[in-house]
């Protein structure tokens, strides 16, 4: 596990494009909830909605950090589909990898994606809430964890679009659009039919974030959380077993 | 002891059938080519073996089959299509993720790289390397880790001459210590001077394989091998009118001084050439007998 991680690092530490969007994420998850926090803060109606003081910062910071996931996401969608561009993913094979390997080296990348994510996000909201002058608190923290499980399913998903798909410009576009469009579509007609529809692929760790004042403007029958959290639990699974199927089957 | 044992190796591309029933074996120490027209099935065939393509029906196995591919892919040295490399890194750091992979010393990469004359530009970005260089980096990432098997799909790509013949020189070195080489390509005067053993492929079916001379004397229209001579003397436009007239002789070519003399197999001997010609009043400065090339005789097994 070790060895697949260091392949992985001397793959990508001297990659820019990497880099860049690496440093990219980290500004915006700080950047985006430090204006955030400077607008509400002191804004009694806009603190109605959302709070950034301890111990609702957890939330909040997470909530809107898991927009900026999108950045992490082509992050994943370049480095996948950069090794079929340059036609070394089937290199690695050809010197000794198993297709197993290959693709756990993948998991292993996107799951410490998913890790560094929620520390960047776990500082920021320390860091923000420790500005409001509120004293601290580790109540509300959990939502930390919920960030993670959202983080490794949006990743995840990323990884298995760029899997099947292969070049970067057209999984990026399906990918988001997917994300944006598709899955907020598919969402609300499946909830017509029972509030179950809820429970799309990235929306049920979605949902776990979500502001309450978000799920009242979307008008979402609010489910236990156990229900959200089981799904995203059955999504993650199958979709990281999906990325095995696919590379196990692909002639590369 | 077989290094490689392929039986009945079939591949289809959704309606493409790209090899049909391929069967040969590899003996240990032996350069074997694999030759074909383009499209014959050469590099489908490799990419099954290296682990790359799945294979549709047949089996394939390394020495005795018992341990897992990819391990042993660890042991080989290959150099499949195009050099394949990350573009942001240099030679060296590109060499240090095969030298991962591969699980052998990374102390190695500047001999290899010596060995393909890249070491002065070791710390340069891969994607500043020009077409020749770029090739010669994927055989020194072959040679990495001292590999027992190698195999090589058209090494001498976007070489110039001198690159050409340095990679000879390696195959002949490497086939010198022992190394099993499998060795495709379409360039047959490379293959006629580096192979031991020859596969011939044609639209995926094996027409011909075993030691090269053996391989190349069976088929159809082996009883219609052609011998050549090639003659000289003081006159040779007399000389081409003379040999025209001795019993045997299907063609004879004038070529500068040399007169190409064509004749069916077996029916005629240089000591019967050179006992004809004194007889008519020449005297030949040279006679060589032509071995019939490679080349010939694949357009002949591949037509």
């Amino acid at each position: 596990m070790i060895h697949l991680i260091h392949i992985e690092i001397l793959k990508l530490r001297r990659n820019p494009s990497f880099l860049i969007l690496l440093a990219l994420f980290v500004l915006s998850v700080v950047g985006v909830n430090y204006v955030a926090a400077e607008i509400v803060n002191g804004n009694k109606e806009l603190e109605k909605v959302i709070k950034f003081t301890f111990p609702e910062v957890w939330k909040s910071v997470a909530y809107i950090a898991s927009y900026v996931l999108v950045i992490p996401g082509l992050m994943v969608i370049m480095h996948t589909c950069a090794e079929y561009t340059y036609r070394t993913h089937r290199q690695n094979i050809i010197d000794g990898l198993s297709r197993d390997q290959y693709i756990t080296a993948k998991v292993l990348f996107v799951l410490g994606l998913a890790l560094f994510s929620s520390g960047v996000t776990f500082v920021v909201a320390w860091f923000i809430g420790s500005l409001s002058g509120a004293p601290f608190s580790f109540e509300g923290c959990k939502y930390m964890g919920y960030f993670f499980i959202h983080a490794v399913m949006f990743l995840g998903l990323a990884l298995l679009f760029a899997l099947f798909l292969k070049r970067s410009a057209i999984t990026i576009g399906i990918f988001v659009t997917y994300w944006l469009v598709i899955e907020n579509v598919a969402e609300k007609y499946l909830c017509k039919l029972d509030d179950f529809g809820q429970l799309v692929p990235l929306g049920s760790s979605e949902h776990l974030l979500a502001l309450d004042a978000y799920r009242i403007v979307s008008l979402v029958h609010l489910m236990p959380e156990r229900f959200y959290l089981s799904a995203a639990v059955v999504y993650i699974v199958a979709c990281y077993a999906a990325c095995y199927c696919r590379y196990r089957k692909q002639n590369l | 002891m077989n290094v490689l044992t392929i039986s009945g190796i079939t591949k289809h591309y959704k309606r493409v059938t790209a090899l049909k029933n391929v069967s040969f074996s590899v003996p240990e120490g032996a350069v074997y080519g694999i030759l074909g027209p383009n499209g014959s099935g050469k590099t489908t065939l490799l990419g099954i073996v290296t682990g790359v393509l799945r294979v549709s029906g047949g089996t394939y196995q390394f020495f005795d089959g018992a341990r897992p591919l990819h391990e042993l892919r660890k042991e080989m040295g290959v150099l499949l299509e195009t050099p394949n490399f990350y573009p942001y890194l240099s030679a060296y750091q590109n060499l240090l993720i095969v030298a991962r992979i591969k699980g052998c010393d990374p102390a190695g990469i500047p001999d290899v790289l010596q060995r393909v004359d890249l070491l002065a530009r070791q710390h340069d970005m891969f994607r500043t390397y020009s077409l020749g260089m770029k090739q010669r980096l994927a055989i020194a990432s072959a040679l990495l880790g001292n590999p027992r098997i190698v195999i090589l799909d058209e090494p001498t790509n976007g070489l110039d001459p001198e690159g050409i013949s340095e990679i000879r020189r390696i195959i002949q070195q490497l086939a010198a210590e022992g190394k099993t080489i499998l060795l495709a390509s379409h360039l047959l005067d490379e293959v006629e001077k580096v192979c031991t053993h020859v596969a011939i492929l044609r639209k995926g079916v094996l027409l011909a394989e075993g030691e090269i001379h053996e391989a190349l004397s069976r088929g159809e229209k082996a009883a219609s091998e052609v011998t050549t001579m090639e003659l000289e003397a003081d006159d040779p436009e007399q000389l081409a009118r003379v040999v025209k007239g001795l019993a045997g002789v299907t063609e004879v070519q004038l070529s500068g001084r040399v007169a190409m003399l064509s004749c069916r197999a077996g029916t005629l001997t240089p000591q019967e050439v050179n006992r004809y010609c004194f007889d008519n009043g020449i005297v030949l400065g040279r006679l060589a007998t032509k071995p019939k090339g490679l080349e010939s005789k694949f357009l002949e097994l591949t037509k």
